[in-house]
């Protein structure tokens, strides 16, 4: 028994697509059942099995042409999620890089408040709170505004299909590094037992400063938990 | 006739119209619903459709209750979006080309 035209189209399409893996193996299943109802539908309508073969292999296209196509497919997907993936990091460590420098500003600012005996202003090594913020202020806002114009322009390129979605395991990623951030963070700073100590004159950054920092990549680390969730319900409620 | 460029508007609104519908039936829908003016190579159709999935236009999944598994596609919601945004290009397109070459009439085809 000799194989049908179909058979020998999707074993030659299968030579071709070799290596693609699951995206190829998926395109298989896909071009078969598309093959075997075109048959069907042909020979429905009248025509010989042999004739709806031949005509369903000839109507789908070259099998070069299409494994090219499907291939190229491949190769532009990885790439474009990679832009993708690459953009919206950008557009958040801008973010993160922002709400860094205004919280420096707001610890600089309450430091003043409270007097040269508070935080890090210690009289031996007094803060100038007008000078730092002179320079930290503008940065952050710079760092803001460039944040938002890259995270929205990507929204937008989004909707409008010209951007290529992130990779799907970046929020958990995301979420990783954020949950891995607040220890750094704490650590950095100084021994978190001993933050008190930093609050009454020791060395380092006053508490308000420590603590709102890691509250932020805590924040950050549940937001992308959240988003890393909100994805996959997206996806099996699909 | 030349579809490039013009692919993904036909698709969406196929599969919009269509509302969850597997390949062959998308490409049924597209070559009747044209009145056979784009009947396509079929094995085009679906490096498409796995691109717009992967722009997150369309969606996927298996369905298994017929006698062979089939991919299903449906519009998500930034696929409906992108095909609202692409009507809007296309009929300002259509619009300007009228005004440029006059409407279509029996003597303008002929």
């Amino acid at each position: 028994m000799t194989d049908s035209d179909v058979d020998r189209y999707l074993d030659r399409l299968f030579d071709r697509l070799a290596g693609t893996g699951g995206a190829g193996r998926r395109a298989l299943i896909e071009v078969e059942d598309h093959l075997r109802t075109a048959v069907s539908d042909r020979v429905e309508g009248g025509m010989s099995r042999e004739d709806a073969e031949h005509a369903a292999v000839a109507s789908f296209g070259d099998v070069r042409m299409v494994a090219r196509r499907l291939r190229a497919g491949y190769r532009r997907a990885q790439f474009a999620v990679a832009a993708s993936s690459a953009w919206l990091v950008g557009g958040l460590a801008c973010a993160v890089a922002a709400a860094s420098v205004l919280l420096t500003v707001a610890d600089r600012w309450w430091e003043a408040m409270q007097g040269p005996a508070w935080g890090d202003c210690l009289e031996s090594s007094p803060c100038d709170p007008a000078g730092e913020t002179a320079f930290l202020l503008p940065v952050g806002i710079a760092l803001a505004v460039v944040s938002a114009v890259l995270l929205l322009s990507r929204r937008v390129l989004q909707r409008r299909a010209l951007l290529a979605p992130s990779a799907r395991r970046l929020p958990a990623l995301l979420a990783v590094l954020c949950a891995l951030l607040t220890p750094a963070l704490l650590t950095g700073f100084g021994n978190p037992l001993g933050v008190n100590h930093a609050v009454v004159g020791g060395s380092g950054p006053g508490l308000f400063l420590t603590v709102v920092a890691s509250a932020v990549t805590t924040t950050a680390t549940v937001a992308a938990l959240g988003w890393a969730l909100l994805r996959r319900r997206r996806r099996v409620q699909a | 006739m030349e579809l490039r460029g013009h692919l993904d508007l036909m698709l969406l609104n196929s599969v919009r119209q269509l509302g969850s519908a597997h390949g062959y039936a998308i490409i049924v829908a597209l070559r009747d619903g044209s009145d056979g003016v784009f009947d396509l190579p079929e094995g085009t159709v679906y490096p498409a459709l796995h691109r717009l999935e992967r722009a997150g236009l369309v969606d996927s999944d298996w369905d298994t209750s017929g006698p062979r598994r089939r991919r299903v596609y449906r519009l998500t919601p930034d696929g409906s979006a992108a095909l609202a945004a692409k009507r809007r290009e296309w009929q300002a397109f259509a619009h300007g080309m009228r005004a440029l070459i006059g409407p279509m009439t029996a003597e303008g085809l002929a």
